[in-house]
């Protein structure tokens, strides 16, 4: 008769790789987390700052080559950060979920769990990117692509400190509002073209929220438009000095505030990937890198919206400068620093409502937008131009 | 309700679960780190049988055959022989089939002498069903290895560091701390 194995004789003994969990450090976590944002803000740098600033002193700018150059230089740059961002805004994500829900959240891999986004990049590098017999193939291997790609494109149009920024867009929010409708045509048509029946109703849920909420966000980024008078954001965010654009146009940024969200596919509003009800919704069919993208584009625009809503309601980069040249390098770094703990500080109230929240139902989502937020950003609109009617005139 | 009053109670509502949200974020994580930190379950939860074996390594066990004949699942399997020193019988053998047992513990309940007792080891799981057959040997092992045991006879049981088995305090005891309390309740009212 076989014996039956004792309990030290299992086959398989659990063992921890590197940190223990079981005794919590919290100050290399905290440590961890500054490492990251520094390395965000050396990209930030990198790609906002050093870089323009090199190619518009030297002039190379002018010629095709060094134009060419610029454009692949800072394309790789702005992927680069893109990724930085996704990686640390998945972990911030989850630690932060993991602790709202009393967990522990990812605690295996790196101090405190903060390397387990890398070891998820690599786990979807390393798996087969799959795509089922019934799909429209062209259109589902393009889905992915437009949607980064409007997240991407995104990047070009923020600056983070005077002078520092990729491309000097005179319709910066009319930008704006066009690349970011894109990414949702992206959704839409990665869930139509994979013939299954949540990534359809994904799809549909996801169309609707896009006619439902691109109005009222328009209209918003129009009033502040309308009160700055001018669509770049150098102009908006210079317009700032002295008043943040919140407190006049108050309306108008919570109708950004909700919209945004929407465009976020967060919880109040997740109902083109509700999980709990249509399985993964847009993305259900996808696998590997393909996953991978529409997750890069979904953290890189939790990073991009709440740097917009910075740019156009609470002074962009303004701060103290303790006497320095505006122009200068080392003022650039601190404004570029003042801009993303902004940032860093809506990312987090981003992630506060969508622990908070519960799900909209569909047509709840549109009852709001239509009869809500609509009617309030046209309020918002006229208190802004009566708000400019009144700088006019003084 | 006026649509005010609405948009203000909805904010109201709002900022309520934001607060409770937050405070949340403080409180300490109420995971178990199970496969690296083991935790202690009391042996009165029926996990695991085992076998005692007195302090001087001789079987309790008498071999009555209670615990056989009790069995639902009749998956224990005794063979004995008249002990050729007294009265009595001593043990030959004492199978139990894991893959068959319901843990209804009703061999503890039947054992006249505690013998057969509940543990709080719990980790038993095997790849193979048939090497979930316990021999004598086996129970042994995990009632020598057992900090802490339960008989319905003797109540739970404790293994001192120096290898004594003693009764463990009445707080440890199943429905212990509700005695003592009633008892000081008595004595407040008497």
């Amino acid at each position: 008769m076989s014996r039956m194995p004792l309990p030290t004789e299992r086959l398989v003994q659990p063992r921890l790789v590197g940190y223990d969990p079981t005794r919590p450090k919290p100050w290399l976590e905290r440590i961890a987390y500054a490492l990251f944002f520094s390395a965000l803000w050396v990209m930030v740098v990198l790609a906002y700052g050093v870089v323009p600033t090199v190619f518009r002193h030297y002039g190379w700018l002018k010629s095709p080559l060094g134009f060419a150059a610029y454009a692949v230089i800072e394309a790789v740059l702005a992927f680069l950060l893109a990724a930085v961002v996704a990686l640390i805004l998945i972990v911030v994500l989850r630690k932060y979920l993991g602790k709202v829900q009393e967990r522990v959240g990812p605690m295996h891999y790196g101090p405190a769990g903060v390397f387990q986004t890398v070891f998820d990049a690599l786990k979807l590098l390393g798996k087969e990117d799959f795509a089922p017999r019934r799909v429209d193939w062209l259109i589902f291997r393009l889905a992915p692509a437009i949607v980064f790609v409007s997240a991407f494109l995104l990047m070009v149009a923020i600056p983070v400190a005077p002078g520092w920024l990729i491309a000097d867009l005179d319709v910066g929010l009319l930008y704006i509002v066009a690349v970011s409708t894109l990414g949702a045509y992206g959704v839409v048509l990665g869930g139509l073209s994979q013939g299954n029946k949540w990534g359809l109703l994904g799809a549909f849920r996801a169309g609707a929220q896009l006619v439902s909420y691109e109005v009222p966000l328009a209209i918003a980024l129009l009033s502040v438009g309308v009160y700055a008078g001018s669509l770049r954001f150098v102009d908006i965010v210079e317009h700032q000095y002295g008043l943040w654009h919140v407190v006049p146009l108050f309306l108008s940024f919570i109708v950004y505030l909700v919209a945004s969200i929407a465009e976020l596919k967060a919880t109040p509003f997740d109902l083109p990937e509700a999980e709990s009800e249509i399985v993964a919704g847009y993305n259900t069919e996808y696998s590997g890198m393909s996953f991978a993208f529409f997750f890069l584009a979904e953290f890189v625009e939790l990073f991009l919206l709440p740097g917009f809503m910075v740019l156009l309601f609470f002074g962009g980069w303004h701060g103290p400068l303790f006497g320095l040249d505006p122009t200068s390098f080392a003022a650039g770094l601190l404004q570029s620093f003042y801009f993303l703990v902004k940032v860093a500080v809506w990312v987090w109230i981003f992630l506060w409502i969508r622990a908070t929240l519960p799900r909209f139902r569909d047509d709840q989502l549109m009852d709001l937008a239509w009869k809500g937020l609509l009617p309030l950003s046209l309020v918002g609109l006229l208190v802004a131009a009566l708000f400019r009617m009144f700088l006019e005139v003084l | 309700m006026s649509l005010f009053a609405e948009v203000w109670d909805a904010v109201k509502a709002v900022a309520a679960g934001l607060e409770t949200v937050h405070r949340r974020v403080k409180q300490p994580p109420a995971t178990e780190f199970y496969p690296y930190k083991k935790p202690e379950i009391p042996p009165v939860s029926v996990q695991f049988l085992a076998l005692i074996q007195n302090e001087d390594g001789t079987d309790r066990c008498v071999a009555c055959l209670q615990c056989e004949r009790v069995c639902p699942s009749q998956v224990i399997t005794i063979e004995r022989k008249r002990n050729p020193e007294g009265k009595g019988f001593v043990l030959e053998r004492f199978d139990l089939d894991f893959a068959n047992c319901m843990h209804c513990a009703n061999c503890v309940e039947a054992c006249p002498v505690s013998a057969i007792v509940t543990v709080g080891e719990f980790e038993h799981a095997v790849y193979d069903i048939n090497f979930l057959k316990a021999d004598k040997a086996f129970l042994d092992h995990i009632g020598h290895e057992a900090k802490i045991w339960y008989s319905p006879k003797f109540g739970v049981e404790m293994r001192t560091p120096e290898g004594k088995i003693v009764k463990a305090p009445p707080e440890m005891q199943p429905g212990g701390l509700a005695e003592l309390l009633k008892e000081a309740e008595g004595g407040e009212g008497a």
